[in-house]
């Protein structure tokens, strides 16, 4: 299982690639900064979809490229992306609005409020890959 | 004031006006109507005075005279019979018998005093018109003579004696003509009657226009017979009002703003009425036609129309004092509204003025409002993700047993202490301007400023990047030297570090006017940013939109905070790969 984690808080990065591979041992972590970065590793690996990742942890708040604008991205390039990919919100933000706007997105799995918990990340990770929009809290 | 009591008073002016002209033509009517009756009347008692008069004669014509009586010698009889009848009859003035050839035969004289004589010194009065037309009537005929002046010894009696004389012819019992009886009519006492209690000014005129009698002027009476060579007549007088007369036109004639009221008397027309006449009883002859004239002037009219002018008058003097007293209650509420609007002015003056401070404070509580707003999305995301990362962190240090994993932990811990700092620190920043109340304005000299920042840049210029300033339009500016030195700092900073390393750089720093309000530009060539991705985001904080560039993405957001705490405002225009322009609105 490959996990892209596209966040710019480092920190935030350390801790979820420690607790993630707690949960799995197996787990591919790989680390972007913002979404530009994010969307230019998917690109590139578009030929090779078996290093498509399985699951992507997508922040809101990144400067350069965002999650929307990351997720509009996306949404260009989705027909020749020959993998499913479960992107998960994760965000500090717990404004209504962008839940609202999260859950419009047929590309997002799921919403996640950061701190996120360990048991979350759990769920997520042994659940999967699961049909239903997974939104703890 | 007056002009306002004249507009009330002219319509009840004009009205009475109207009324005074109606008052003076309606009187001028009736007076003509009384005057008209009057002089009916008056022609009805010289009617009712002369009647006896024919009568009378008629009685003499008839009586059995003999050719005695015509002998003055012989005909003492009568003087006492005669003396009766004459007694009787105030008016009349002598009783004479006249001879076939003129001469008179019997002549009683009622004298001044009142007492009767038989004058013994006859005269002849042969020549005498009376006469003449007298002897030729025949025995029914009777003659009424014009009114004049009697005549002794052929001279004009003084005192001048008005007289009619009214005569016939005598014949005896076989038809022989005897002579002519006469009666003298003293028409002095009927004259005085016609000129009683005048109200207007009378005239009687014969049908030659020759004054009998005149109210005006009693010289102008008779004197046709006194000096016939005057000619102060009627006719001559009032010529164009004898010419009227004379074509028998109405009996009231205007001329000249004067009303003539005329009453014809044709005496053998009138004595024809009586029954002696009328029943052929006798023959009348006569050339008697008089005129009866009042002359109404203009005065009169206003005389006799006094008391309602005096009424009018008082009337209208009444309404004006009603007028004034209205017109001052008038204007006495007029000041009262004037006082009262100019209050309510007042009032809303007040009002506006307060309403655009509330204007003005509503503005600054909705900038207020958006800057807090603005901070607590600052606190909730920038400070709950070091701190809930700390918390993860102690967790995995106190779950750990590994020292080396602990060992790598720790700098992590430093890292976050560090965000965490850095964010109060910026959140101070932000804060210090929020609460800045007492921000010290003062005219900036904007060259000044500029060139002062400029050194600061002068390494990284150093003829890299051209700078152009135009500030020909306005060079100083009200606005607190430090945010402006920040915000030009700030922009000019921007626009160096995003230049196109491909591009011949420049900077244009212009200044202008839009709608009153002062406009200053700073314009780059260099990477500029694409608006509609970014457009919303460009004064956000911690926002970038550029790898390879230096900054934490404080600048744009604290440049904005600067300016709106002053009242200016900051827009954007850029194109991606073609350049940026910063336009600041200072109001």
């Amino acid at each position: 299982m490959t996990c892209f984690l596209i966040d710019d808080d480092q920190i935030f990065q350390f801790i979820t690639d420690s607790t993630l591979k707690r949960i799995n041992p197996n787990i591919s972590i790989e680390k972007y900064y913002d979404g530009e970065q994010g969307i230019n590793s998917i690109k590139e690996r578009l030929d090779t979809p078996e290093t498509l990742p399985d699951i992507v942890m997508l922040d809101i708040n990144m400067p350069f490229m965002n999650g929307w604008d990351f997720l509009k991205e996306y949404q260009t390039i989705n027909n020749k992306i020959e993998k499913t990919i479960h992107i998960y919100m994760l965000t500090s933000s717990d404004d209504p609005d962008d839940i609202e706007k999260a859950k419009k997105i047929s590309e997002l799995s799921g919403y996640l409020i950061k701190p996120v918990t360990e048991v979350e990340l759990e769920v997520l990770i042994r659940g999967f890959p699961s049909m239903e929009w997974y939104q703890p809290k | 004031m007056i002009k306002r009591i004249a507009k009330y008073f002219l319509p009840l002016f004009l009205v009475s006006t109207i009324l005074a002209i109606w008052i003076f033509l309606n009187e001028k009517e009736n007076i003509a109507q009384l005057e008209l009756k009057e002089l009916s009347n008056k022609s009805n008692l010289i009617i009712e005075s002369l009647n006896p008069v024919v009568a009378n004669i008629f009685y003499w014509s008839q009586y059995n005279f003999t050719e005695e009586d015509f002998n003055p010698n012989s005909n003492q009889r009568f003087e006492e019979e005669l003396g009766n009848f004459i007694v009787g009859m105030n008016h009349y003035s002598q009783f004479r018998l006249l001879k076939v050839n003129g001469d008179e035969a019997l002549r009683l004289v009622r004298t001044d005093d009142g007492k009767l004589l038989n004058e013994k010194n006859l005269q002849s009065k042969r020549n005498e018109n009376y006469f003449r037309k007298t002897i030729a009537l025949d025995s029914s005929g009777i003659y009424l003579s014009p009114l004049n002046l009697n005549v002794e010894f052929g001279e004009i009696e003084q005192p001048y004696k008005p007289m009619i004389r009214g005569s016939a012819p005598i014949f005896s019992k076989d038809g022989t003509k005897l002579g002519i009886v006469v009666i003298n009519f003293y028409a002095k006492e009927l004259l005085e009657m016609l000129n009683k209690k005048l109200k207007h000014s009378f005239y009687l005129i014969d049908d030659k226009g020759k004054f009998l009698s005149n109210s005006d002027d009693r010289n102008a009476e008779f004197e046709h017979l006194i000096n016939p060579k005057e000619k102060h007549d009627y006719a001559t007088n009032f010529p164009d009002v004898w010419e009227k007369i004379n074509k028998k036109e109405d009996s009231l004639i205007s001329y000249d703003s004067e009303l003539w009221v005329i009453n014809t008397l044709d005496f053998k027309q009138e004595i024809s009425k009586s029954s002696l006449i009328k029943e052929k009883y006798a023959e009348l002859t006569t050339s008697n036609k008089w005129y009866l004239i009042s002359r109404i002037t203009n005065a009169d009219v206003f005389a006799a129309s006094t008391s309602f002018y005096i009424a009018l008058l008082l009337i209208n003097l009444f309404f004006l004092l009603i007028i004034i007293y209205v017109a001052k209650a008038e204007i006495k509420n007029e000041k009262i509204k004037k006082q009262y609007v100019i209050r309510l002015r007042k009032k809303k003056n007040r009002l506006e003025s307060q309403n655009v401070l509330l204007s003005s404070i509503k503005n600054r509580l909705e900038l207020r409002n958006r800057q807090l707003k603005e901070y607590n999305n600052i606190v909730a995301h920038n400070l709950r993700a070091p701190t809930t990362s700390m918390s993860a962190l102690v967790s995995m240090v106190s779950r750990s047993n590994d020292y080396e994993e602990v060992k790598t932990i720790i700098p992590k811990l430093s890292m976050i202490t560090k965000s965490i700092n850095s964010l109060v620190q910026d959140l101070l920043t932000y804060v210090r301007v929020l609460n800045d109340e007492k921000v010290k304005i003062e005219g900036i000299n904007v060259q000044q400023e500029i060139d002062k920042i400029l050194c600061l840049f002068i390494e990284t210029i150093d003829g890299d990047i051209k700078i152009n300033t135009d500030l020909s339009e306005w060079n100083t500016v009200q606005f607190s030297k430090m945010y402006f030195q920040s915000v030009m700092q700030n922009l000019i900073s921007n626009a160096i570090k995003y230049r196109d390393p491909n591009k011949l750089s420049y900077i244009n720093i212009t200044t202008s006017y839009d709608k009153g309000k002062k406009i200053l530009i700073i314009e780059d060539n260099g990477l500029g940013v694409d608006l509609n991705k970014y457009g919303k985001r460009i004064f956000k904080l911690y926002e970038r939109f550029h790898r390879n560039v230096s900054g934490k993405g404080m600048g744009l957001f604290m440049v904005k905070t600067q300016l709106e705490t002053l009242n200016a405002e900051i827009k954007i225009e850029s194109e991606f790969g073609v350049g940026t322009s910063f336009i600041i609105r200072f109001n």
